[in-house]
């Protein structure tokens, strides 16, 4: 099975994409019927490629199966804030035909009332490429019964967790609730203050699915080729193939789609093509929410569960290098800072938590710390995921406990003494890749422009 | 080397959870559902019981990661027995959040 997300030129047109088979999954989908669409997604074991690796067919029965008299709702997140990760914006762009036609047939498949996209106002690029997509699917009846709506939302971190976007989608800021979006979806009308099991509660109340770009972009192929075609690829628990991004300390920074279990060394030294001349590659981020991969690691295949297995995790699969001239505390550092900024503070300990690990690691960093600093971070780990309404807390205990697990002999060479290294590091929050210098734009001044 | 002393400014000590929160975990843990568990707890305990339980835990549920479903299923599980043995429940977690 060759590429199929991401095929050898951009599809432009409506024209393009039925040229290249497109309109085939949705039409395969109303010839067999909601039961069987989902019945051959289950069968593709196809697994969500937001971070969870949730069984996308497992979620879609759940909120199809809920009581008739609930409204459904399908929730495409689009609002990709990971960083070191640009995948999800490159296939809106690339084809955002693919991603139209899979919230068609997930939407017809789970009986949703209304679909959503959530992204942020700021991808200008890619609302417009679906706008434009929009528009042509919709002449030509390809885009299902159910209505699709478009809801842009701010610059946050939080607008792409699934609980926040709801939030956002109700006209809210992005601030996660309790519950997830198969219990409490969009438009409930439970009276305020009214939770789990009061009167008017019931087991699921307007149950919304939520899935990622990249998850729905997979559902046109499935529908089309069937679900044998696509576990022939990947491995047996994570089949099909996945967008990787690779990005930080690496010759050629891009986004590439490979079979799940590829090894990581293939994307940073192949794809990637490694560090930069005379450099060797130190510690691989995948994303901010897991613990760091070292060099001697390199080799482990990138699917769900060969990850979680390394104590690290895979994420949207946004993959951060870092070579041996960067410092893996200033990285914690700024990668933990930015959790703090992120942290939207309805629960004390995540916010406060996030912070004081950001300052214990500049500390460490700046020649400042001691063993009652290491005392902090590792009393801060254990309470910072409290009372957690969402994973962010949780992401950043992977993040630290995981550099003083795999990196605490520099850790602790850094106590009292300044760090060697004068590099600077930035949050690899990427806003944009120039195909022509295989180079990613990051978000600069995110620090200046976030604390305003 | 290291020990684990508490960060200034927090509850430092390990306070023992609530019988409620206990055996909500356990059950949680057993595989039972919440709404069976919440009936089970509803049986055992009073409304002040459950109520002071649902707060802790509110305040408290940590995860062990961040995919963890666990801390909303035991709220839950506390939540519906809180109903069930006091109708006037105002619930920490509002219908519409």
């Amino acid at each position: 099975m060759a590429s199929y997300l991401l095929t050898d030129r951009p599809i432009e047109s409506i024209a393009d994409y039925l040229a290249a088979g497109g309109g085939e999954g949705l039409a395969r989908a109303r010839a067999i019927g909601p039961d069987a669409t989902i019945a051959t997604i289950e069968r593709s074991r196809l697994r969500g490629r937001g971070g969870a690796g949730f069984p996308t067919g497992v979620k879609w029965r759940g909120v199809a199966s809920a009581d008739p008299d609930q409204r459904r709702f399908l929730v495409c997140n689009a609002a990709e804030g990971e960083p070191g990760t640009f995948k999800d914006r490159a296939l809106m762009r690339w084809n955002p035909y693919q991603l139209l036609e899979g919230i068609a047939i997930a939407a017809f498949a789970i009986g949703a009332e209304e679909a959503y996209i959530g992204l942020k106002e700021r991808y200008a690029a890619e609302l417009s490429a679906l706008e434009r997509a929009a528009a042509e699917m919709q002449a030509q009846d390809l885009l299902g019964d159910v209505p699709i709506r478009v809801v842009t939302g701010p610059d946050d971190y939080l607008l792409g967790e699934e609980k926040g976007l709801l939030e956002a989608i109700e006209g809210r800021p992005p601030f996660p609730r309790w519950y997830p979006p198969y219990l409490v979806g969009l438009y409930t009308d439970m009276p305020a203050g009214v939770g789990a099991g009061s009167a008017g509660w019931s087991e699921q109340a307007n149950p919304a699915v939520v899935n990622n770009v990249e998850t729905l972009s997979n559902v046109p192929h499935i529908l089309a080729h069937g679900p044998e075609w696509f576990t022939e690829q990947g491995t047996p628990d994570s089949p099909g193939n996945m967008l990787f991004t690779v990005c930080g300390d690496v010759v050629h920074e891009g986004v590439a789609e490979l079979p799940m279990g590829t090894p990581l060394a293939v994307l940073v030294h192949g794809v990637g093509e490694g560090p930069p001349e005379g450099r060797r590659v130190k510690a691989v981020f995948p994303g901010v929410s897991n613990a760091p991969i070292p060099d001697s690691l390199l080799d482990t295949p990138m699917d769900f569960d060969s990850m979680r297995a390394i104590g690290s995790g895979l994420g949207s699969g946004g993959m951060i290098v870092y070579d041996d001239s960067a410092c893996i505390v200033a990285a914690a550092a700024v990668l933990s800072r930015f959790l703090a900024v992120e942290s939207c503070g309805q629960c004390p300990p995540c916010k406060l938590g996030t912070d004081a690990l950001a300052e214990r690691f500049f500390l460490i960093d700046s020649g400042g710390g001691d063993r009652f600093t290491l005392d902090e971070v590792t009393a801060w780990i254990e309470r910072v995921t409290d009372a957690n309404r969402c994973g962010l807390g949780a992401g950043q205990r992977a993040l630290a406990a995981g550099v003083l697990r795999l990196f605490g002999e520099e850790v602790i060479d850094h106590l009292g003494r300044r760090c060697p290294s004068d590099r600077v590091l930035g949050v690899p929050k990427i806003v944009d890749w120039d195909p022509d210098t295989g180079t990613f734009a990051y978000d600069e001044g995110y620090f200046a422009w976030r604390r305003a | 080397m290291v020990s684990s002393s508490a960060p200034p400014g927090t509850v430092a000590a390990k306070l023992p959870a609530p019988a409620p929160v206990s055996e909500a975990r356990r059950l949680h843990s057993e595989g039972v559902s919440p709404a069976e568990g919440a009936e089970r707890l509803a049986g055992r305990f009073d409304a002040d019981e459950l109520r002071r339980a649902r707060d802790w835990w509110v305040r408290r549920m940590p995860r062990s990661s961040w995919d963890d479903p666990t801390p909303t299923k035991v709220l839950r599980m506390l939540e519906r027995a809180l109903a069930a043995v006091d109708g006037r429940v105002p619930t920490a977690s509002a219908g519409r959040r």
